[in-house]
């Protein structure tokens, strides 16, 4: 129990931040008074700077900077799109927004991929593959269009 | 430029023009939306959806135009280390009505729809707060009660 006493008076005169130097030695060979309103005061502050660190928007991840820009490119880029990261499909509605199945007896849908290049007289030539697209259900059941294969996207 | 869906017409034309009495298209494809107060996953896949009215008799273009997007991500705590994700976005879209021609029923598309890559490319660089900011501000918290005391 006395141990636990003294433990107890050094961490508070350890964590005492306004120990006033003075010029004659006290118990224990110390040479600044320690107070325990000193020592109350010390602790509170820690605990705030403990709270204040652990409320940081850094631990806490929150209220992140951002900065946006639009730049404006000569050459447009490339994509490449499949089916993990792109989905594509139609669908037939009227004037009340009502969506209708499509009906392949009246209409079709074709998917081309148009690839423009020059030759070498500079001129603009094209290469056409056609993708397949099929009859498929969406996400909320609906019969739609749905493109089937990967395709490139460039200016 | 990418791909070109078209609506085209067959059997025969009575039918298919009840048929797109009063009708439109839409045109649902993938657009990708940004949280930045997402910590985990700031990129998130949505469904845009562009539309157009039909005629049986004009044909109508659609240009749709995506764009590319660079995504910059600072957490680390310590120092600025930008991760880059590659993706893309919607940037916009139009109907071109001056390319707007009558249609011959037996062979022509009714809607073209183009998807276009586009001249412009978007970045975000989104970093949160790091150590040494969190660190300052506390030492400052801390000299001014210690000061405050004396």
């Amino acid at each position: 129990m006395e141990n636990i006493l003294k433990l107890f008076q050094i961490v508070l005169y350890e964590i005492d931040f306004f120990k006033t130097p003075f010029y004659f030695t006290l118990n224990h060979s110390r040479n600044k008074l320690s107070t325990r309103l000193g020592s109350f005061f010390s602790f509170m502050i820690i605990i705030l700077l403990f709270y204040l660190f652990f409320s940081s928007d850094m631990v806490l991840k929150q209220n992140p900077a951002v900065v946006s820009q639009t730049k404006t490119v000569g050459n447009r880029p490339e994509f490449s799109f499949t089916n993990s990261n792109f989905s594509l499909n139609f669908q037939i509605f009227d004037k009340q927004f009502k969506s209708y199945e499509i009906n392949p007896s009246l209409f079709k849908i074709y998917i081309h991929e148009i690839l423009l290049y020059y030759d070498e007289n500079q001129t603009i030539q094209e290469i056409v593959t056609e993708k397949n697209f099929s009859l498929c259900k969406n996400s909320m059941g609906q019969i739609t269009y749905c493109m089937e294969d990967s395709f490139m996207l460039e200016g | 430029m990418l791909c070109d869906p078209t609506v085209s017409v067959s059997e025969d034309d009575l039918t298919m023009e009840e048929y797109f009495i009063d009708k439109g298209i839409f045109v649902n494809y993938t657009d990708n939306n940004f949280d930045f107060d997402d910590y985990y996953n700031p990129i998130q896949a949505s469904s845009y959806m562009d539309s157009m009215w039909l005629d049986p008799n004009t044909s109508k273009y659609l240009n749709i135009f995506i764009k590319k997007t660079d995504y910059y991500d600072d957490f680390n705590p310590f120092f600025s280390d930008p991760q880059l994700t590659e993706t893309f976005e919607r940037d916009y879209s139009n109907i071109d009505f001056s390319k707007a021609v009558m249609v011959n029923r037996s062979s022509a598309a009714m809607a073209e729809i183009f998807f276009w890559s586009s001249n412009t490319i978007q970045q975000y660089k989104r970093s949160y707060q790091k150590i040494d900011k969190v660190l300052g501000s506390l030492a400052g918290v801390f000299n001014l009660l210690f000061f405050s005391v004396f």
